[in-house]
């Protein structure tokens, strides 16, 4: 199934950000787009996600072109994620029934196990508001986690491996290979170099995709 | 209640302002009410006494009197209008550069709908005490009416005045004990439910793309739903306080009165009593149990409105962090 794009057109009010952007990705492929900060490269991926409703072209995701339908079918993880003010458990389940065993293996992919039993309130800790109350790297996991949990067919990842260091660092790109692995994935960043694992990888410049 | 109130003016400063304000508010209701009784009495002896230019005479001063009072009224209010304004002004002002000059680490220690709030219902409890009705200025003038009026009434009847106070003391009493004391932290309550309600609703906007790829949109509104729950649930125990006050006045109110009528009845047929001084007894007694209900009423609002001085005295106590490294 995968990703098709065709002619896609998309303008913020007169400013055009994406000119006839085509590609194609095959289900379980894993690309990278790069390009400079402002480029598009996130309304790309919003369009992608079903955020964003098509002005121009097609979207397809997965057999789906309505926006709630791909929506259905997309998992995504951003650099700055954003969790909800719950506990751990409410921002891997978002609220849908899920069994205790769905869940703890996706902490387990997710390599938050050992952190989660750690905490005094375990899985049902309260991550704060935005999830201030967990680090960065915490943060991320908990969203990989999500994604996991999800089970969706396409993974979409904003700057996810842009700002990693360290074991954290480690830890949140082993979390990311159990999320991606098997699954058509598309990976936006401004760094080229951590862009390593995708079989192509475009350039986003001036609102055109050109082939790296 | 002082103390919190003297912190109040310390950020805004005008103290000395606002209490000749209010001070010189304070005679319009009392000399109202010394007219009226005065008015009433010698007005119901002319037509006992059917002396038609006496009557003539009372209404005329009455009139003059009360045109007086009016112009001195209206004056003294519409200073304080401006006063209000520009003072609420000062304490917004002063809030918003104070929470401006707090650094990063400082303003995430609190949660976004907590400093809405803050900056909100807060903020505006907290200048309610100056600006809206039956807070502060009416506390104070109600106060003086109620003493001026149980003068007058003491003065022309003690056994009568003996009477109302009587009825009127447990009220203000149970008044004080279980509504007006319990106030500030009921209200403190739904101030920090306000808070945790405004988080959720921030959630609904900041996490909205993570709500809508995960579906999650639901699982945010029900959030929202159970703490404005919460907030209707406190809400209603602080009005449930309030209630106890309003069904306290025609207990004590109606069988005070009753008391009095039959009292001042015999009193009459006994000839101990003319109908006019009844009629200002009674005049003077409706005042000072209004000027009470008025003040117990001030009492309460003020108890409410200061979880939102104490809570905006708190972020005004917060040092920031980067005038202590300088």
């Amino acid at each position: 199934m995968g990703i098709r794009v065709e002619n896609l057109r998309y303008a913020y009010g007169s400013k055009l950000v994406l000119r006839d952007i085509s590609l194609f990705v095959n289900a379980g492929e894993y690309i990278g787009i790069v390009g400079v900060s402002g480029c598009g490269k996130s309304t790309l991926l919003k369009l992608l996600a079903g955020l964003y409703q098509t002005q121009s072209g097609v979207v397809e995701v997965h057999g789906a072109c309505r926006p709630e339908e791909i929506r259905k079918n997309v998992a995504m993880v951003m650099q700055n994620t954003v969790l909800f003010p719950a506990s751990i458990k409410e921002n891997i389940t978002c609220g849908h029934p899920m069994s205790e065993e769905v869940i703890w293996q996706a902490c387990k992919a997710a390599q938050l196990t050992e952190w989660i039993t750690s905490l005094a309130d375990g899985i049902d800790t309260f991550v704060g508001e935005q999830g201030g109350k967990v680090s960065g790297g915490q943060a991320q996991r908990i969203a990989i986690a999500r994604a996991i949990a999800r089970n969706a067919p396409v993974i979409l990842l904003d700057e996810a491996t842009s700002a990693l260091d360290g074991d954290t660092g480690s830890a949140v790109l082993a979390a990311l290979d159990s999320l991606t692995r098997g699954r058509t994935v598309v990976s936006v960043s401004h760094r080229h170099e951590t862009l390593a694992n995708c079989s192509r990888i475009y350039k986003l410049e001036d609102g055109r995709l050109h082939s790296l | 209640m002082i103390r919190e109130l003297r912190k109040l003016f310390n950020i805004t400063g005008m103290l000395r302002r606002f209490i000749i304000l209010t001070l010189l508010r304070c005679p319009f209701d009392a000399l109202y009410t010394a007219v009226q009784a005065l008015f009433l009495k010698h007005a119901f002896d002319a037509v006992n006494n059917a002396q038609t230019s006496s009557l003539f005479i009372t209404c005329i001063l009455f009139g003059v009197g009360n045109i007086i009072l009016f112009l001195y009224n209206g004056t003294v209010w519409t200073v304080y209008t401006a006063f209000v304004t520009n003072w609420t002004a000062v304490l917004r002002r002063k809030l918003f550069r104070h929470i401006g000059s707090l650094s990063l680490r400082q303003i995430e220690m609190r949660t976004v709908g907590e400093w809405i709030t803050r900056l909100n219902s807060d903020l505006h409890a907290a200048t309610a005490m100056l600006n809206q009705p039956i807070h502060i200025p009416h506390a104070v003038v109600s106060l003086v009416n109620a003493v001026v009026s149980s003068v007058i009434l003491a003065s022309a009847d003690m056994m009568m005045f003996s009477l109302v106070i009587l009825f009127a003391v447990p009220h203000m009493l149970i008044s004080r004990l279980i509504v007006a004391k319990p106030m500030t932290r009921l209200a403190t309550d739904v101030q920090e439910a306000a808070a945790e309600n405004a988080s959720d609703m921030n959630a609904i906007i900041v996490c909205a793309a993570e709500a809508l790829i995960y579906d999650a949109q639901s699982f945010l509104l029900r959030r929202f739903e159970e703490s404005s729950l919460n907030i209707r649930r406190k809400s209603m125990r602080l009005q449930h306080r309030r209630a106890l006050v309003n069904s306290l006045i025609p207990l004590m109110g109606m069988s005070g009165y009753l008391a009095a009528l039959l009292v001042g009845g015999s009193r009459i047929a006994g000839g101990a009593m003319a109908f006019g001084s009844l009629t200002a007894v009674l005049q003077s007694r409706g005042r000072m149990l209004v000027s009470l209900m008025m003040f117990i009423n001030s009492m309460i609002n003020i108890k409410t409105a200061l979880a939102g001085v104490r809570r905006v005295c708190d972020t005004m106590d917060i040092r920031p962090e980067d005038r202590d490294v300088a």
